[in-house]
């Protein structure tokens, strides 16, 4: 994780305070209803989808140092999570909403088979636009392009917390995207 | 040899360019006559302009799409011209019924600034179902709602306007000419059966309750009148694979809300025209020889005439005298005459007429009866009195004296020998209107029993689907229940935020529970009943000679008519004894009798059946 920075609303959380561990979840959210049909089947109508939540925690030495953001407003969230999209094909279209700095461009790896285990292999990407083009591997049975969202948001004030003994500072950062 | 200015034919007349008309200046000269000439002519032209197109759109739902198990939506809601489906916070309710105007609500986010719920009032509000694909692209769209904003309500503290919208039904029916309405709605009116001072919405109104329709601005906007009937094959079916479950919902109609005999009371009142024709005959009883015999006082002409004409009764012909002789001998024993005496007369005869106007009443009962609802519900009764009245004002044709013969238009009628016109031509409130009047209370009743026979509801939540309207006819075929009806409510909720999508069909469904054998009668107007049948009084009236002063002559009678004289003191049968009559000529014509004077009413009934429709429905356990 020391390649890449969590950036929250312009502001780069320090390594220090993510010096003990960071964790981030993505929740999907969607706009969706389902509904059980008198012959029991089950229907699912859908308007909009796509768009996440996330949940931010990490614990470090020195605080994070958020409070100074303006909440009321979006904020664009440079994730340190990955995502990633598995394909049988080398040729998989990415969200446009991804970090594009150095040290999180997305990358892509390659399944192969050694005798009966498989083994993950890193393989070249190519990515214009949103479409990335993975560099063939042979013998290869399936592709993956991972990248790091980059989201518009909006956050709630984190929370934050100290533990007695020691330093350690924990925080909590929740925002859901725009 | 004569010159010709002009060319001869045939001609072929070439353009390459268009151009706009052409004129031919043409003399055609022949030194033979032709039965015809013909003008054998070629334009030709070397551009062709292309077909005409229009460029359109059409909304064609795709089953494969909303019938699919998953499937992705949108709704487009355009308010006032601007397109705010991305700022929809909440459900798009609609809801659309027959008879009524079509409803929609919806919550929205208005951008940031001053609002004016007021500028939102009066706006055009259309709300239609998007069809996507997986990426959000757009495959088909159906309009769901097409309507006026009535009412913008803003919240504050959730910075949410709530819009409730209408199709308006009433205000548009209102707004437009009668005209217009009995085109688009169709059906029968007469203005002695509904109001004609009402508006237009209430003429709407009026006019569909003679047909079996219903009216309703649609899913487009469009004032339609849909027939009731269920079609033969329906539109859509639903089965227990399309339609949520624990929603199917059967409520049949209340047995004291239907009408199985429909009974109409309809009197027409109006004035029979008489003109009765009566021949006078002076009888010549006496004769020549009495009169020269006793030399009773010569009855002058002048005298009948003004008798004759002086009473109710019009002298129509002229009088047809018996002259007293010229000179000459006459009578046994022979006696001579001296003549001259063209003043005066010994019998005569004429033809006299009386007019007068006699009221009759038809009374119509007409029943409209449905035999099949009957069997199975009993008998319901339905009752509507009408009274139309011809209006005519009878003075003239009484006390006008002056005519020569029969009416116009007037028939002997075997009845009662004497000449009658019915005045019920007029247009507004004559025979022809009171007809028309039938017709459209016969076709109205049969149209209340139809309704009622299609009070009962079948509801169900089906899987929403964008294409159903009211003119649509469903058939739900599910286990313990099939039925299928017309589409009488969709109450309909699209969701954005949530991805949910509702709908609530009402189906109404006709039934009749009985055998279905009843066929159903033309509802024309039911004949005129024969005039009531009266007595037959004399055509002819005599009158005759009462002579005074004799032995035998009996007292006076003042109420005697014809010719009163005495005979002279130097007659044959001259009795100083005997009564002196006062010598007068007098015409009493006879009375026209009661039965012909007074208002009269007379019955006319006729039954119709009518036969109710008989939607599929069966229900088991």
């Amino acid at each position: 994780m020391a390649k890449r920075n969590l950036i929250i609303g312009g502001i780069t959380v320090p390594l220090h305070a993510v010096l003990e561990g960071i964790q981030q979840t993505y929740d999907p959210l969607q706009a969706r209803s389902r509904g059980r049909l008198a012959d029991g089947s089950l229907q699912q109508r859908t308007t909009w989808s796509g768009k996440v939540a996330t949940s931010i925690r990490g614990r470090g030495v020195i605080p994070a140092g958020l409070q100074g953001l303006d909440y009321t407003q979006p904020l664009v969230i440079s994730c340190v999570a990955h995502r990633a999209i598995t394909s049988a094909g080398r040729v998989i279209t990415l969200p446009a909403a991804r970090r594009s700095d150095a040290g999180s461009l997305p990358y892509g790896r390659a399944e192969v088979m050694r005798g009966n285990t498989p083994q993950w292999v890193d393989t070249g990407i190519d990515v214009v636009d949103d479409v990335a083009t993975l560099t063939e591997v042979p013998g290869a049975v399936r592709y993956q392009a991972v990248y790091f969202p980059e989201i518009t948001v909006f956050a709630d004030p984190p929370a934050e917390s100290k533990d007695g003994h020691g330093t350690v500072f924990g925080w909590q950062i929740t925002a859901e995207e725009k | 040899m004569a010159t010709y200015p002009a060319s001869l034919l045939p001609m072929e007349l070439t353009t390459d360019r268009q151009v706009p008309a052409s004129t031919l200046p043409m003399q055609l000269s022949t030194d033979k006559v032709v039965p015809a000439s013909t003008l054998p002519m070629r334009l030709a032209s070397l551009t062709l302009s292309p077909a005409v197109t229009l460029p359109m759109v059409l909304e064609a739902p795709d089953p494969a799409h909303f019938t699919a198990a998953g499937a992705t939506w949108g709704a487009l809601v355009v308010l006032g011209g601007v397109d705010v489906s991305a700022s929809i916070a909440g459900p798009v309710s609609i809801d659309h019924e027959e008879m009524a105007s079509g409803r929609c609500e919806l919550v929205f986010s208005p951008a940031a600034g001053a609002i004016d719920p007021e500028q939102y009032e009066n706006q055009p509000l259309q709300v239609s179902f998007l069809g996507l694909d997986g990426s959000g692209a757009e495959i088909y769209r159906a309009r769901r709602f097409t309507g006026v904003v009535e009412v913008a309500i803003y919240d504050p503290d959730q910075g949410r306007m709530t819009i409730h919208a209408t199709t308006d039904l009433q205000g548009r029916l209102e707004g437009m000419s009668r005209d217009v309405i009995a085109g688009v709605v169709g059906g029968l009116y007469s203005e002695h059966i509904f109001d004609d001072t009402a508006d237009g919405y209430q003429y709407a109104l009026d006019r569909l309750s003679t047909q079996p329709a219903e009216i309703h601005i649609d899913n487009y906007g469009q004032l339609v009148v849909v027939p009731w009937a269920a079609k033969a094959v329906a539109d859509v079916e639903f089965t227990d694979a399309n339609r949520f479950d624990d929603t199917l919902n059967f409520d049949r109609v209340q047995r004291r809300d239907l009408v199985t005999r429909f009974t109409v009371n309809l009197d027409f009142r109006y004035v029979r025209l008489r003109h009765r024709e009566m021949n006078v005959s002076w009888i010549n009883q006496l004769g020549l020889c009495h009169y020269l015999d006793n030399n009773w006082k010569l009855a002058s002409k002048d005298m009948v005439r003004s008798a004759a004409d002086g009473t109710e009764w019009t002298r129509l012909s002229d009088i047809a005298w018996v002259e007293l002789p010229p000179t000459g001998t006459y009578c046994t024993p022979p006696r001579g005459w001296a003549g001259g005496a063209t003043t005066f007369a010994l019998g005569a005869s004429w033809k006299a007429a009386r007019r007068w106007a006699q009221t009759l009443t038809e009374q119509y009962q007409l029943v409209l009866v449905a035999p099949d609802l009957a069997e199975s519900v009993g008998n319901q009764v339905l009752s509507e009195d009408y009274g139309i009245e011809a209006t005519y004002d009878a003075t003239d044709f009484e006390q006008i004296k002056d005519f020569e013969g029969a009416p116009g238009g007037a028939v002997l009628s075997a009845e009662t020998q004497d000449w009658t016109l019915e005045a019920t031509a007029s247009e507004t409130d004559g025979r022809a209107a009171m007809a028309a009047a039938q017709a459209c209370v016969l076709a109205k009743g049969r149209v209340e029993i139809l309704g009622r026979a299609r009070g009962n509801r079948l509801t169900f939540s089906p899987s929403y689907r964008p294409d159903i309207t009211l003119a649509t006819t469903a058939r739900v075929n599910t286990p313990g229940l099939v039925g299928k009806g017309k589409v009488r409510r969709i109450q309909e909720a699209m969701d954005p935020t949530t991805g949910e999508l509702s709908m609530e069909l009402g189906l109404a469904i006709s039934r009749h529970g009985g055998s279905g054998l009843a066929v159903d009668d033309p509802l024309t107007a039911a004949p005129q009943p024969v005039a009531p049948a009266e007595d037959a009084t004399p055509r002819t009236y005599t009158l005759g000679y009462r002579i005074g002063s004799t032995a035998f002559s009996p007292a006076e009678d003042p109420d005697w008519d014809g010719y009163v004289a005495n005979v002279a003191s130097n007659g044959a049968l001259y009795d100083a004894n005997g009564p002196v009559y006062r010598e007068r000529f007098t015409v009493t014509m006879p009375e026209i009798e009661a039965a012909a004077r007074d208002a009269t009413a007379v019955q006319q009934a006729q039954t119709y059946q009518v036969a109710v429709p008989q939607d599929e429905l069966t229900m088991s356990a």
